[in-house]
């Protein structure tokens, strides 16, 4: 019994850690432009498929290390990416309403899933994993090298934007951009670098946790961005949307609540309801997040301000 | 909307320049218009004789324009951070010097520098917007409302501090609703009234103008 809660919170800390990853790009681009950002789950797909070309084209399929400098590649190419879809399909509309951005990024999510399908084709690909094989037991459970390898990446990354966040100059400039990005002008920081630096941060992180899923399910297919993605977003929200700090505990959180719930589920209701359901939690979790404390967990209160910028910044 | 019509305004080296005017009278969409907040529909800005219309506030933050806005809008940071997000490299001084600077004019900033700019009392608010834009090393300080509901001794403070800027060579524009105090501070006051320039000049002689007795300074010779 208490083998089995351990094996499913070490399960459930493996897929929170890949949410969390991805929430990040969502929180991140929300916290600036008060965005939500449709097309990071595609990007998320992306990387996972330039992984895989990258691998090929390098050799180096299967191998932890070339992993990590793929990984890397990746990182930097779907942060680009980020970058040129923020210039491309948001900036020219900010300061219109909040729809027609939120339209546009819907827009981008369609181009994006299709380009990597005509490029990488529709059938789902097998997946080279980049993890290491190999398994520890620990109290009865049992725990693989890629979960731990997971783990420690997500772990890694997000001390990482934590550190950037609060301690580097271009972090405290960010942290004003996402305040107000009137005041921030004034002071002489250009909003727009501090924009293009989150549409580079947060697409590279979910380029890589689009890797390690990918390698982690040893398949990756081209519609896989969007229930993932629509569970980060979860994530994000459960969180509170713009928070860093929420979009890891809304990540984690989630995991937690899928893993423990999907487990339970079949037991408690004598097995009427399934692990197909799976799906259900956190869509459930959603609507009730919304309905109940829309800021979050560890969001800031959420008014109606529109940020539609009047002036010129 | 056209806000503001025909107004000319100049300012000198060490100058400080008030401009006076009841609510609604265009003098914070002045100020915007100056920084790039807004742009002009005619005429133009420049500064130090170059033409920067249509420049981005950052730009102008850049070239040497510091400006506190309406509200002082300090950033939810450390005290220290907001002086950070002020700092603008390759304008001369290192970013420790221009703190240090800041801390000797407003000592209790130093004090509080790890703490939360919100939790910050309004007149220490006022000092930090002020650090902040004086962390741009700025020639011209745009100061927006500085005295709004601050308590009398915290606005002479201030006020004394935007005197010591001024005779070390920081150009001013003041706009205030604080008439007394910034005929005081003011080598020139322009008057706006509807958008418009109802009447300017050196200070001392707009104080005896009785246009603006009656106006703005009934109580210095109200019938007793």
């Amino acid at each position: 019994m208490g083998s089995l809660i351990l094996q499913q919170t070490i399960n459930a800390l493996t897929v929170g850690s890949i949410y969390a990853l991805i929430a990040l790009g969502y929180t991140m681009v929300y916290g600036v432009l008060r965005l939500i950002n449709f097309a990071h789950s595609e990007l998320f797909t992306a990387g996972a498929f330039i992984g895989l070309g990258l691998a090929g084209a390098l050799g180096v399929a299967g191998h932890p290390l070339g992993g990590v400098a793929v990984g890397l590649v990746t990182f930097v190419a779907v942060g680009l990416i980020g970058v040129s879809v923020e210039i491309v399909a948001y900036r020219p509309l900010r300061g219109t309403s909040r729809l027609a951005p939120m339209l546009s990024a819907l827009g981008m999510a369609v181009v994006i899933q299709n380009a990597v399908m005509l490029i990488a084709g529709r059938r789902p690909l097998i997946y080279p994993s980049f993890l290491p094989n190999g398994v520890v037991e620990l109290f009865g459970a049992i725990v693989t090298y890629k979960q731990i390898t997971i783990f420690t990446v997500a772990v890694v990354l997000m001390v990482g934007l934590e550190l950037f966040v609060n301690r580097t100059t271009l972090g405290v400039r960010i942290r004003a951009v996402a305040e107000n990005a009137e005041t921030a002008s004034l002071v002489g920081i250009n909003p727009n670098m501090a924009i293009s630096l989150i549409f580079f941060i947060g697409p590279g992180l979910g380029a890589v946790a689009g890797i390690l899923y990918s390698s982690f399910y040893g398949v990756a297919s081209f519609t896989m961005g969007f229930v993932i993605g629509m569970k980060a977003f979860t994530a994000a929200i459960l969180g509170g949307i713009g928070s860093i700090p929420g979009a890891v505990l809304g990540g984690f959180l989630l995991g937690i609540i899928e893993t423990f719930g999907t487990a339970w589920m079949p037991v408690l209701t004598g097995g009427l309801v399934g692990t197909e359901y799976r799906d259900i939690f956190a869509f459930s979790v959603l609507v009730l997040i919304l309905l109940f404390r829309p800021a979050g967990l560890l969001g800031e209160h959420v008014s109606e301000e529109t940020m539609v910028y009047k002036s010129d910044f | 909307m056209k806000v503001l019509h025909g107004i000319s305004l100049e300012v000198l080296p060490g100058e400080v320049v008030c401009i006076i005017g009841p609510n609604g009278a265009g003098k914070t969409t002045l100020l915007r218009t100056i920084s790039g907040l807004n742009r002009p529909s005619a005429g133009a800005v420049r500064f130090r004789g170059v033409d920067v219309t249509g420049s981005k506030p950052y730009q102008m933050a850049r070239l040497g324009l510091g400006h506190c806005p309406e509200g002082r809008r300090v950033f939810q940071l450390s005290v220290e951070e907001n002086l950070v997000t002020g700092f603008i490299p390759g304008r001369g001084k290192s970013f420790a010097a221009l703190r240090d600077e800041v801390y000797d004019l407003f000592p209790i900033l130093g004090e509080r520098r790890g703490q939360s700019a919100g939790r910050l009392s309004g007149g220490q608010q006022q000092m930090l917007a002020i650090g902040r834009a004086l962390m741009g090393s700025p020639e011209l300080l745009l100061l927006d409302e500085p005295s709004l509901g601050l308590a009398p001794i915290i606005i002479h403070q201030i006020f004394e501090i935007v005197l010591k800027l001024a005779e070390s060579g920081v150009s001013i524009i003041l706009v205030e609703q604080n008439i007394d105090l910034s005929f005081q501070v003011a080598d020139y006051v322009y008057a706006l009234e509807h958008g418009a320039l109802q009447c300017s000049g050196p200070a001392a002689k707009m104080a005896a103008d009785p246009r603006i007795k009656d106006i703005y300074l009934p109580d210095l010779d109200a019938p007793s």
